[in-house]
Order: structure tokens, then sequence, then C-alpha cells
């Protein structure tokens, strides 16, 4: 669902949402309808340009859109077919649905308030489907997402399940996030010295302290939780077509179609456990070659050693 | 060339033109009115289905009249299907939407033009609060219920004909809640498991039951959702692995310990593929001891992938 639409498609899109916002905004300032809809000052021109060849039969000159514009604000009239946008599209309308379900479902949201108004409004719009978005509340969530607000040093009780141990650690929270079913908390630590990643629902106990820090001013927004690097090696996996998901759902390098619908999909991968739990679960639909930085390692040996506890 | 008339212009007035005639319109009244089309009726023909496409793809509601022998004789756009209703949204309620859309991922781009039309309006810049899998099948999902259509796709290896009732996101995955017409019987699917291309057929035949709980339905477990018997798992961990089980098994699970220093624990299922999963996400930390079809399942789904590596490595 993420295709990109070709230029062309977008320009339409964009032209037929924005002709009935300037149509409901006679006089605006051009530097609004740039920021609101993202524009340059090129784009715009050649948007507003555009519009003056849109008309309807007869095509006499009072039938085209009629762009009013002074070189600091525009009207816009004559653009009665246009006048109100396009309903939204099935990916549109979920993408704000689902979003605005997910940020009501988040602890402390205001359930009256008015995101909770604006989305009964866009529901019955949208011929009220049944859509609903669940995200988990961790003990300590609360207590983390105000210490992340006001921007105080937190000390943690942190399980570590692979090594089962609890460490006491302070740390500086900067981000709490919800991804891949987990409530996270990205921390500077200072025992580590270095920033990093806990998981909210491993934490045993937390203790806001009264030592405040400078938040950093620009957070690097993530949009996944592992965000390759440049040293971690590279895989390739060539799928079948039941297993074409992968490439979609995991960061990739590359994907490249091959012949019945098989894909060849590249990714980085900084711990070798997680490839192997990804490929041993996917089974035979898969095959797996290092590219680079773990030549040694073999889907076949990391299944012999898991048969190897079956005896076999 | 100056005169040329771009792509773009063409289309704006191709709609323009269906949404102000009030009866259907031919193809060539339409390709003659508007400018930018093509010389030859061949290719006349071909840009006009191009742009109508477009157009469709774009969620543009053309409507078509046939004759009787299948011919396609007209076009046109009704504005009652293609204006989006003013759904009057006050200024907290538009950035109440636009802060959702910029704090949750999903789908940024469709999420985004949704702003645009809503109250002409672009995601801010804003620490992300929460992501959600953004999955192929989903809008189409989304598409059928909305439309309470029936959905066709591919799941498991098998045809699915379903009639779509709720599309849920829980502990990091997307259901849909349907029922399944072979059966008659209402089932739940991972939306992530969904292959090939889904389709929507038959709108506004699907009633969807008001009397189902849909969020009791999810399962608490993906090794929950099978259709088959009951029956009790029975794994051998090395410790501490077993914490990171009992954490994701919860309550259901029961643990204890073995003279061999492993932890046995012990819960039920439904889904011997689902339970293969979780157990190899421990790699070589975890043996299934019960039930056999298990155990033989995963030593069978092992060997054939080890078959099928590139030059199997020996190594220590």
């Amino acid at each position: 669902m993420s295709n990109p639409r070709p230029v062309a498609d977008r320009e339409i899109q964009r032209i037929l949402a924005l002709v009935p916002w300037l149509v409901a905004h006679p006089g605006v300032q051009k530097s609004e309808v740039r920021e609101r809809f993202q524009l340059s000052e090129a784009q715009l021109e050649r948007d507003l340009e555009l519009m003056l060849m849109v008309g309807v039969p007869p095509y006499t000159p009072g039938d085209y859109i009629d762009v009013d514009d002074d070189g600091d604000t525009i009207t816009l009239r004559m653009a009665d077919s246009f006048r109100r946008p396009p309903r939204l599209t099935a990916p549109e309308g979920l993408a704000v649905l689902a979003a605005g379900r997910a940020l009501v479902a988040v602890p402390g949201s205001d359930t009256d308030g008015p995101l909770a108004t604006a989305l009964l409004k866009l529901s019955a719009a949208l011929g009220n489907p049944d859509v609903d978005v669940s995200i988990g509340e961790p003990e300590y969530l609360s207590v983390i997402r105000a210490a992340v607000e006001t921007a105080h040093e937190v000390e943690l009780d942190y399980w570590t399940a692979s090594r089962d141990v609890v460490t006491t650690r302070r740390v500086q929270p900067t981000t709490v996030f919800f991804a891949e079913g987990q409530w996270y908390l990205e921390a500077f630590c200072h025992a580590a010295n270095d920033d990093r990643l806990f998981r909210v629902d491993r934490i045993r106990a937390a203790h806001t302290t009264e030592i405040r820090f400078r938040a950093p001013a620009e957070y690097e927004l993530r949009d996944a939780l592992y965000q390759p690097r440049d040293a971690d090696p590279t895989f390739a996996l060539t799928v079948d077509p039941a297993h074409r998901w992968v490439g979609e759902y995991y960061p990739t390098e590359a994907i490249e179609d091959l012949d019945a619908g098989y894909q060849r999909i590249v990714l980085r991968v900084s711990e070798l456990a997680f490839l192997e739990r990804l490929v041993l679960r996917l089974g035979a639909g898969v095959t797996v070659e290092c590219l680079s930085g773990a030549s040694e390692f073999s889907g076949a040996w990391s299944a012999a050693r898991v048969l190897s506890r079956y005896g076999a | 060339m100056a005169e040329t008339v771009s792509k773009v212009e063409r289309i704006l007035n191709v709609l323009a033109i269906l949404l102000d005639t009030s009866r259907f319109l031919s193809r060539n009244e339409i390709t003659a009115a508007v400018s930018g089309y093509p010389e030859g009726e061949a290719a006349c023909r071909r840009a006009f289905e191009r742009d109508k496409e477009t157009l469709r793809a774009m969620g543009v509601p053309v409507l078509t009249q046939t004759q009787a022998d299948g011919v396609e004789v007209g076009y046109r756009v009704r504005t009652q299907d293609y204006f989006l209703a003013d759904l009057h949204l006050d200024d907290d309620e538009s950035a109440a939407l636009q802060l959702a859309v910029s704090a949750v991922a999903l789908d940024a781009h469709a999420g985004a033009g949704a702003l645009l039309k809503l109250s002409g309006a672009s995601a801010t810049e804003t620490p992300l609060i929460a992501a959600l899998p953004s999955v192929p099948a989903l809008a189409v999902i989304f598409d059928a219920i909305r439309q309470r259509a029936q959905l066709l796709f591919e799941y498991r290896g098998t045809d699915r004909v379903v009639e779509p009732w709720a599309l849920r996101s829980a502990r990091g995955r997307w259901y849909l809640i349907a029922c399944d017409t072979a059966h008659g019987e209402r089932r739940t699917f991972r939306a992530d498991r969904i292959t090939g291309t889904a389709v929507v057929t038959n709108p506004g035949t699907v009633v969807v039951p008001e009397d189902v709980d849909f969020d009791a339905v999810i399962p608490d477990s993906p090794w929950d959702l099978g259709a088959g018997a009951t029956f009790e798992a029975v794994i051998a961990f090395d410790p501490p692995h077993h914490l990171g089980a009992i954490e994701r098994l919860g309550d259901d699970a029961t643990s204890t310990p073995s003279a061999d220093g492993r932890i046995i624990v012990r819960f039920n299922a439904t889904s011997i593929e689902a339970v293969r999963s979780f157990v190899l996400g421990f790699l070589d930390h975890a043996e299934v001891l019960e039930p056999p079809e298990l155990r033989a399942d995963i030593i069978a789904w092992l060997a054939a992938f080890a078959a099928k590596q590139p030059n199997g490595k020996s190594r220590p």
C-alpha cells in the first residue's frame, strides 16, 4: 500500500484537493497555501496556470476556472465541478481512521475530546466500517511518559530476559513509542553511556528523580525498530510467491522480481539470531545466502543446530 | 510544442465534463470536447481508456452506461458519488486528525492525502507515538468492509471467499474477522498472511452480525488461531529462555523444572503452524516434547529448509 503513485496522479489529486479549498478561502495568502499544501513557489504557480485551462462545455470564457491572482493573494471562481474535494479513497480513509483510533487508544487520551468527536464524524462519513486498534498499557507506561514530558531522569529496574537479570539504572527518557505490539522507551542510559531501547513491559520498577535533563532539540524520528547500519551484514533471501510479504514487512535494501513470482530480497541484519529465527520460521519457501559481513553463515547449519536437539 | 496539452490538464478536463453533465456522454462526445486527445480513432480510444482507468484508480466513481450486448456507450460521474461529504469538523477536530496522522505511522502518503481533502492541512513534524504495521491487503479489506462487500483472497495456499465483518489491530498485528462462506462460520485471519491480490465483490450483500464481540474473538496468541482440535504442547527450554516464553504465554502456561536442568512448559493450542513458529523463535534453546505430530512436523520442516539451502556448508 506504500507504492508511490506516478507524479501525474499525485499532481491531479493535489489539484482536486487544492481547488475546493481555494474556492472556500477567497483572498487567501499564497504563502499560506504553499505552507498548507507543501508547495514550492514554482509548483503553486504551475498549478494555478493549469487551473485556468480547466473548464466545461461550451467552453466560453466564463466556463473556465477563474483565478484572480494579485501576486500575494488568490481568489478562485467558476470552479463549480470541483467545489468539493473528492471522497477519501480506501487507503486514505483507513490511514486517517486507524491513526485516530490508535491515538485515542493511547492511555491517557481524552476519549471525549476533539479527536474522539472527529472520529465519530469521519467514521459515519466512511459508512461506519468496524475498525479498531488496541494498544496495551504496561504498568509503568504513564510514569515513563510523564518523565519524558517533563524531562526528568528516571531510575529503572529492568529485566533482561535473555540473561534473566534485573538491573537498576538511571536513564534520561527521550521517547516512548508503540511498535510491533510493544511499548518501547528510548533513553540515554548512564551505565552504558549510550542510547538504549527498553521494553516498557519489562520495567519492574520506575522512580522519577528530581534530576532534570536537557531534551535533545531534534529527535531522530524513527519509523522502525531496527534501523539498518552500513556495517551490518547483508543477506539475500530468495522467497517463493507465498512469502513475498517478507519484503513488505521488513526494511529492505532492495527487492528484485524473479521468474514465476519469486523475489530476491536484500536486507541488513544486525543480529544473526534475528535472521536465523526469520528464515527457520519461513521454512523451505526461502533460501538465504550472505552477501557481505558474515560469510560463515549457512542456513543449513542453523537448521542442523536446531535439529540436533531432536537427535536428528 | 507549445500547444501540447499535458496529461494532467486533459484528465482534469475529462473529470470536469463528467461531473458537469446531467446525462451519460459517449466517448466521442468527450474526446471531441476535451482538448489533448491524439488524432486517429485507435490512439484516441486508448488514451481515453487510460484516462478513465487513472480516474478510477484514484477512487473517482466513473459510471458506465452499457448496452444489452455489453458495449459501453456512455460515462458520467455523479457529484453525490464524487464529492466528499462535509464532515463539519471544527478547528480542534481538524487539528486532532492532523496530529493523529502525524504521530501514528501507517501509510504516510495516504494519510497526507486524506488530510488535504478533509481540511487542506499537511502532516506536522511531531514525535512518533505509535507505528502500526502496514500490510498490503489492508486497504482492500477496509474497502470491502466499508462497502459491505465480499472479499476474495488467498490464505495459506487456499482461495477464500469471505464476508468481512471487522478489522482489528492488536498486539502489533492486523486481524480480519469474517465469515468464511465455504464453511459458513466465523474465522479470524491474519491480514499479513493474505497473499495474492484480494478482490472486492458483491457490494452491499454482507450483513454484519450485531451480537458478536469482535474484540473477544481476537486470539490472545497466534497459537489459538488454528481451526483444528485443541492439543497440549509440551516444550523443554534451556533456562533462562523459558522466561521469555512464559512472558508471551501468560497465565495459560505452566512450567516445571525437569531432572536434566531444563524447564518444561505446557500450554494449550489449536494451531500446529503457530506453535512451530513460536518454538523456532527460540532456535536451539527449545525442544518440542509433545505432541508427536508437532515434533515430527518441526523435524520435517527444518530438514526441508536445510535441503533447499545453497551449498550447505558444513560447520563444526
